[in-house]
């Protein structure tokens, strides 16, 4: 049973001295301030999503919407509260999968498909559809310094998808994307979802999370301020983001 | 079993990706790899051949074989020490074995160590001394990758939390190129003796010598410690990632 259940979930960042040059720390230290510099992100969230849905996940900047993604993909491992992740999860967050840019597209298939967790085997088998699918054919010896953004993009999503997630967590990967590619994706998104899947989307365009999300879930300073459907949420946020 | 199988496994495309990169764009690529000693080499034996070499015997190889092994020692550690502040771009965004960015230094190294030894059984048949030595070599590489390891994972767990680390471990690296008998020879009656009982790298590189240049079996003190430095480092190492990593994603 694929499912996604978080209860009371609340995550803290220690973020003593980060910031501080040497004096300023050793002054920390001699002040005894260390433990007290903490951010609090993320405040009682509860959330149950069930396989067979879309979820947007929207909230201003620092709201704590990257981190609950990286909670929910093991990521961060220390919280308190509870997560229970059941389903076979890939994430792409800022399209971040270890993808080099002096290495090759093939190279990079190779590389990012481990990280992910795919067997050598498994990515030879399936690094023509990979290709195929990111609309790359002519470029697979070419290295990838040389691939605009939303190439690079293309690459990155196509591999996350051919690692078959059960629960797929996307953060703002749409924004490099061309109209072509980006409705591709969503097909794709919601082949998963279709078939039992989880998908978890963050997103800042409203309009795409209405048109394609079961519910859209509204972080506000790490709480959740809203969790309906896609049509009120949105238009709720918009109104209280309107200047 | 799982966990080991995956974690070779991503190892091993790290390395891969990471040998490729290397020397890439480099007029002599892959050729560095032997360059690099055989420079270091020429450089020590022409500056201590007479100094300090003139009472070994066989000093060349003595010499060769003590600047590889701790050259391999100082390869691993020293890219283990900044590891989890270089792979913050990965670390905070892929859910996925870590310890894998350790082995991958390290199977690169060993990559880039055959060159070396290659260049190796040149000197053995120099020398005329018998080539059986190079088959036991692989030994002292187990011995000294295991070690190498396991203070790449010390290394870098501790590295994540402690930028300045990077630092300091360039001045313990200098000082263990003088301590560890590279480029001299000590005997046990000497003071800097009772400093490398101490010093895990003289067990290891002293061993590589009895066999390969003496063609001796090794004191047992010396395969003792050896072993015993070498399993240490690998279970304090492996402990202290495992405890620590659960925070690097929170601290780079």
């Amino acid at each position: 049973m694929i499912n996604i259940y978080t209860k009371n979930l609340y995550k803290e960042f220690n973020i003593r001295g980060k910031n501080k040059n040497f004096f300023k720390r050793i002054h920390s230290l001699i002040q005894k301030k260390f433990s007290r510099e903490k951010r609090v992100v993320l405040k009682d969230v509860s959330i149950n999503i069930k396989g067979g849905e879309i979820v947007g996940l929207i909230g201003n900047n620092g709201s704590g919407k990257s981190t609950l993604l990286r909670l929910l993909g093991g990521i961060h491992k220390r919280y308190s509260g509870e997560i229970k992740v059941e389903g076979r999860l890939t994430n792409l967050i800022g399209l971040a999968i270890g993808l080099n840019p002096r290495l090759t597209l093939t190279e990079n298939t190779y590389l990012a498909g481990s990280l992910l967790g795919m067997s050598y085997t498994e990515i030879k088998e399936k690094l023509d559809s990979v290709v195929e699918f990111a609309e790359l054919e002519e470029f697979t010896d070419t290295k990838v310094y040389q691939f605009s953004q939303g190439m690079r993009s293309r690459l990155a999503i196509s591999i996350a998808l051919h690692t078959n997630p059960d629960i797929f967590l996307g953060d703002e990967i749409f924004t490099k994307l061309d109209e072509h590619f980006k409705n591709k994706t969503l097909k794709s998104l919601k082949e998963i979802s279709s078939k039992g899947g989880i998908v978890i989307l963050v997103e800042h365009q409203l309009e795409l999370l209405e048109d394609h999300c079961e519910r859209i879930i509204w972080l506000e300073e790490g709480r959740i301020k809203r969790d309906s459907n896609p049509k009120e949420v949105a238009e709720e946020y918009q109104k209280i983001n309107e200047f | 079993m799982n966990y080991l199988k995956s974690v070779f496994r991503l190892g091993f495309s790290i390395a891969k990706a990471d040998f490729i990169l290397k020397h890439e764009g480099t007029i002599l690529g892959i050729a560095w790899y032997a360059v690099v000693p055989i420079m270091a080499f020429i450089l020590m034996f022409g500056v201590f051949r007479e100094r300090l070499g003139g009472d070994i015997p066989s000093y060349p190889l003595y010499l060769f074989l003590g600047i590889i092994i701790f050259n391999f020692f100082k390869t691993i550690t020293g890219e283990c020490v900044s590891l989890i502040k270089n792979k913050e771009g990965l670390i905070n965004s892929v859910n996925f074995h870590q310890e894998s960015l350790v082995l991958a230094i390290a199977i690169k190294t060993l990559f880039s160590h055959v060159f070396e030894v290659v260049i190796l059984i040149g000197f053995l048949v120099f020398f005329e001394i018998p080539l059986v030595a190079i088959l036991l070599y692989p030994i002292v590489l187990i011995i000294l990758t295991i070690f190498s390891v396991g203070a790449g994972l010390i290394l870098a767990s501790l590295g994540a939390y402690f930028f300045d680390l990077k630092q300091i471990w360039l001045y313990v690296i200098g000082g263990l190129w003088f301590i560890t008998p590279i480029f001299y020879a000590i005997e046990t009656t000497d003071r800097i003796f009772l400093l490398n009982l101490f010093n895990p790298l003289y067990f290891i590189v002293t061993m590589a010598r009895d066999i390969m240049v003496y063609t001796r079996i090794p004191d047992l003190y010396i395969i003792f410690g050896a072993t015993g430095y070498s399993l240490s480092a690998i279970i304090i190492g492996f402990l202290l990632f495992k405890k620590l990593k659960v925070r690097f994603s929170e601290l780079v």
